[in-house]
């Protein structure tokens, strides 16, 4: 059953910057998808326009089904309640003047669901959940190391019982010992509370560990997408070789710096809004339609797809 | 590389303290580390294992208060640091060491051309072997030492990878990139041709198709010029790719060092393999990473014995009580830890 | 189940515990605090002129002096045992005079502040978190108000009024609060980027609730910092109008106008305006030290170490 699908959708920012363009993907219940993509690639945005924090300029979002882009704000809290999000930074997403007791149980405070001694007991569950010791209600976030707010953050989504719950670079302020004790701690909740997760982030390992599918973003646009699986073994599109290539192996014998890699960045590179989007970085052969044509998202085996001229579907191997 | 290995940073026993309202914070608890020329060192851990103080304690760059430092030597080309002051450290850190901080957006001064700032840190630099005083930009021998410090500037930045810097050294921090700010930095840092640059995760707030590049040219400079590199990072892979000796820290102590290649093929010690068993890797399905249990003890009441003692699989009640000397498991390859003493007397 | 033994106690204690962070976060607050040498002066000298303004009525030697009797046997003696700071013209002790004037600079200072938050917090909040055509008309009165002279808008409003220390204070209300507009509106704009306003806004938090339970109590540091700050200048300005004529009347005593009075007979008899100023610079100076040093006692983010 499909839980969420977006159809072209666009947000500019200021007339000018496509910050997400045209961006159309489905994400079916129970699953984790990946969202990757580099600073500047519109993945937060994209989380943001969900649940409609930032408005879209164009496009259509549904949820289970029903069309959200239309909702007045009123009609829009119920579904906000259905979709919640895990903010990257553990240290700005949670408000430094409030106690664990109020940060968790304002979702359920706001939404009338519980008040007094119940609100606290399932405070203390939820606590006891995402293994924070109960007694600690009365603490503020700055009492808490980066992974423990990072669980308070996760707490004081899952607490109205989301269907959706957006992770926007969970762990990426985090240490990896305590990347992994919060990645386990979300698969875990998955499981037990059948949650689906929309997982952003620019770690291809976390996704590659986490994730069922995957779309890769650059300048707002998704550029290759696919199972996991497919993804890693044959990806198809220069920019996904590139960034697979460029992750620092922790085995030394796997050498990553002598092989070629991308040209400048986003900003030294700037893409002029003509022909394909990567085309300045590239670094395979150009042929003349990289620069003037605009490459579709089209089918290159089942389960994969990908934006480049240069991928025709018999050239990959199934 | 290994026969004639000259010691360029020497840092023994070293003991620190920071001064809290809490109370007073052991931050480094007996840190012993040599850097020896030609090194690309990697030093490694976690948030608040005390690597920045480590290394920023070469060039005495930890402000005190409230740091403390209580016990040991940190020898930089065969002078106690600890001991230095004024413009005596002043000249050392000029003429001997390039640092390069984490963050490229605040390591430039925004409301400078890039050619303002390359140039006054070359000047800085000579300034500190011909002191002019005070009206050193105004007279006219300065103004062609200034010309010259330009054609430096723009050379080193053709040499880290900036394109057109006769152009681009007139722009301001804000139209670069954040590779192409590191970059800046790293030109800045090499440009009184220091023996050790001391790099404070450099790219770890870039993205991994810019941190490739960063790290390339790293592993190029220190190929062309006679460079030693101390690298901070919290990321093994970078180790992994760009250093030839590894040092993994946890809560105060250096734990492990060695060889890169030696100590990632074959960790000694139960955090460093616990780290590497923390990264998400290919083999590993949902669900089974293993990482490190529990969470870093507080500074200010270590545990009394080995430190990691309490989040170890291994440990004995001698490990809560006796704090672990560091043993040599082959020629090069050093762990702290009581697991390994049998293979120290074979060795 | 067996420490029922004393309840009082074990409320207190009860409390404690439950406030464990707050107190320890005070704690730390006052340690910092403590460490600033100069903040410590100007909290000290606060609380000296504080307790001075409350209870200057019940001892101050010559009372009859300040609600304006006149002794022209007494005039410009210099300061001696009987009158520590001398006497004025009429032959009035300038020490009850500038004690009682203490307390009127006080009043007056808090009620120009209270006004000013209410309004600038109110305007500036509605104005930050809204943005668009809202925000335009009321940054633009901002504006508008911040280009008149504070003096001049007091002496209009004097002269259209009338004098006296209730004009003066509405005067100096509504020359005040734009800058708590303005400081408002920015830490608003800024805050409202901030992750926790989104994460407020995605569990469904209605705009109030955002504004008065997640923005406002996090910008109460700077409101208090700048109000510190300003309370020394919003007595100078009283003084200032009490100077030119148009602020306290005669014979209620004021530093300023005190100060004007005792101009003309300057040098020969030099206490009788260097006493108030002294008092008027202290105090502003107090404010300001006081205002330094908060701002590390409130930041709740500042890091563990000192």
């Amino acid at each position: 059953m499909t839980i969420l699908e977006l159809r072209n959708l666009t947000k500019v920012f200021g007339g000018r910057v496509r910050a997400v363009d045209d961006v159309s993907l489905t994400i079916e219940a129970g699953a984790t998808f990946g969202l990757l993509g580099e600073s500047g690639s519109g993945k937060s945005t994209l989380a943001r326009l969900i649940p409609r924090l930032i408005e879209p300029t164009s496009g259509e979002i549904f949820f289970e089904g029903k069309p959200l882009q239309n909702l007045r704000e009123r009609d829009l809290r119920p579904v906000r309640e259905q979709i919640q999000i895990v903010f990257q930074n553990p240290f700005s997403s949670l408000n430094p003047r409030m106690t664990v007791r109020e940060l968790i149980g304002e979702p359920l405070y706001i939404h009338k669901r519980a008040s007094g001694a119940a609100l606290d007991e399932q405070v203390r569950e939820m606590m006891r959940l995402v293994g924070l010791n109960p007694e600690h209600t009365n603490r503020f976030p700055h009492e808490f190391s980066g992974g423990q707010r990072q669980r308070i953050g996760i707490a004081r989504a899952i607490i109205l019982r989301p269907k959706l719950l957006i992770l926007d670079e969970p762990t990426s302020a985090l240490d990896v010992s305590v990347q992994a004790q919060v990645l386990n701690l979300l698969i875990d909740l998955q499981r037990t509370l059948h949650l689906t997760y929309l997982l952003i982030t620019h770690d291809l390992s976390v996704v590659r560990y986490m994730c069922d599918d995957v779309a890769l973003m650059y300048l707002g646009s998704i550029v290759e997408q696919g199972t996991v699986q497919r993804i890693f073994r044959q990806p198809a599109h220069p920019y996904t070789q590139a960034l697979l290539r460029d992750i620092p192996s922790t085995d030394p014998d796997q050498r990553m710096l002598e092989s070629v890699s991308l040209e400048a960045d986003i900003v030294s590179a700037p893409w002029n809004g003509q022909g394909c989007r990567f085309s300045p970085r590239c670094p395979v052969a150009q042929i003349g339609e990289c620069k003037t044509v605009e490459p579709a998202l089209v089918e290159v085996t089942t389960g994969q797809r990908a934006a480049c001229h240069l991928v025709k579907p018999h050239l990959v191997t199934p | 590389m290994t026969q004639s290995a000259q010691p360029l940073v020497e840092i023994r026993d070293l003991f620190t303290e920071m001064v809290t309202f809490d109370g007073v914070s052991k931050v480094l608890n007996g840190v012993n580390l040599t850097i020896n020329k030609g090194d690309l060192l990697g030093l490694v851990g976690e948030t608040g294992c005390g690597k920045s103080v480590t290394a920023m304690t070469i060039p005495r760059l930890v402000p005190q208060p409230p740091a403390r430092y209580t016990r040991g030597q940190v020898l930089f080309r065969g002078e106690d640091m600890l001991t230095k002051q004024g413009e005596e450290l002043r000249q050392t850190r000029a003429q001997h060491i390039g640092v390069v901080f984490q963050d490229p957006m605040t390591g430039l001064n925004p409301v400078f051309t890039i050619e303002q700032q390359m140039v006054d840190a070359i000047l800085t630099r000579q300034q500190s072997l011909h002191a002019t005083g005070f009206f050193r930009g105004w007279l006219p021998s300065n103004r062609e030492r200034r010309r010259q410090a330009r054609e430096r500037a723009i050379q080193l930045l053709r040499r880290v990878g900036i394109p057109e810097p006769e152009k681009r050294i007139n722009a301001y921090p804000h139209q670069f990139s954040g590779g192409m700010r590191q970059r800046v930095l790293i030109a800045m840092a090499i440009s009184g041709r220091p023996d050790l640059l001391i790099a404070d995760e450099p790219t770890t707030a870039l993205d991994v198709s810019v941190q490739a590049q960063i790290l390339r040219l790293i592993a190029e400079l220190v190929r062309e010029i006679d460079l030693t590199v101390l690298l901070i990072t919290h990321n093994i892979g970078v180790v992994a790719q760009l250093c030839n000796r590894i040092a993994v820290m946890y809560a105060g102590n250096v734990v492990e060092s060695g060889p890169t290649r030696e100590v990632l093929n074959a960790p000694k010690h139960p955090y460093t393999q616990g780290l590497l068993q923390a990264i998400p890797s290919e083999d590993i399905a949902r669900g089974e990473l293993v990482g490190v249990a529990g969470s870093v003890p507080s500074l200010l009441t270590p545990p009394p014995g080995c430190r990691f003692a309490p989040r170890c699989a291994h440990a004995t009640d001698r490990c809560l009580t006796a704090f672990p000397r560091t043993i040599a498991v082959t020629s090069q390859h050093e762990v702290a830890c009581v697991l390994h003493e049998a293979e120290a007397k074979t060795a | 189940m067996t420490t029922l033994s004393s309840p009082p106690l074990s409320r207190w204690s009860r409390w404690k515990a439950d406030h464990a962070s707050q107190i320890t976060d005070l704690r730390r607050g006052i340690y910092r605090f403590s460490r600033n040498r100069l903040s410590v002066i100007g909290l000290t000298l606060v609380i000296l002129l504080l307790i001075i303004a409350i209870t200057a009525p019940l001892w101050v030697p010559y009372p009859g002096d300040v609600t304006g009797s006149i002794n022209m046997a007494e005039r410009l003696k210099p300061p001696s045992a009987e009158h520590l700071f001398g006497t004025d013209d009429a032959g009035r002790d300038v020490f009850s005079r500038t004690i009682m004037a203490t307390r009127t600079s006080f009043q007056v200072g808090v009620i120009i502040l209270v006004v000013a938050i209410t309004i600038g917090v109110t305007l500036g909040a509605i104005a930050g978190y809204f943005g668009g055509w809202v925000n335009q008309v009321i940054m633009r009165l901002t504006d508008i108000m911040l280009t008149f002279p504070g003096i001049f808008l007091a002496l209009a409003i004097s002269a259209a009024l009338g004098r006296g220390v209730l004009n003066a204070m509405l005067a100096l209300s509504i020359t005040w609060w734009p800058g708590y507009c303005r400081l408002v509106e920015a830490q608003m704009l800024k805050m409202r980027e901030e992750d926790f306003v989104a994460g407020a806004r995605a569990i469904g938090a209605s705009n109030t609730r955002i504004i008065f339970r997640h923005i406002l109590p996090n910008l109460l540091t700077a409101i208090i910092i700048k109000a510190s700050m300003d309370f020394g200048f919003a007595v100078l300005n009283l003084a200032a109008l009490g100077f030119i004529g148009v602020g306290v009347l005669p014979p209620e005593p004021d530093w300023g106008s005190m100060i004007s009075a005792g101009r003309r007979f300057i040098p020969g008899s030099w206490w009788y305006s260097t006493f108030p100023g002294l008092f008027m610079f202290v105090t502003v100076l107090a404010f300001n030290l006081l205002g330094d040093g908060l701002r590390d006692l409130l930041d709740p983010n500042s890091t563990v170490r000192s």
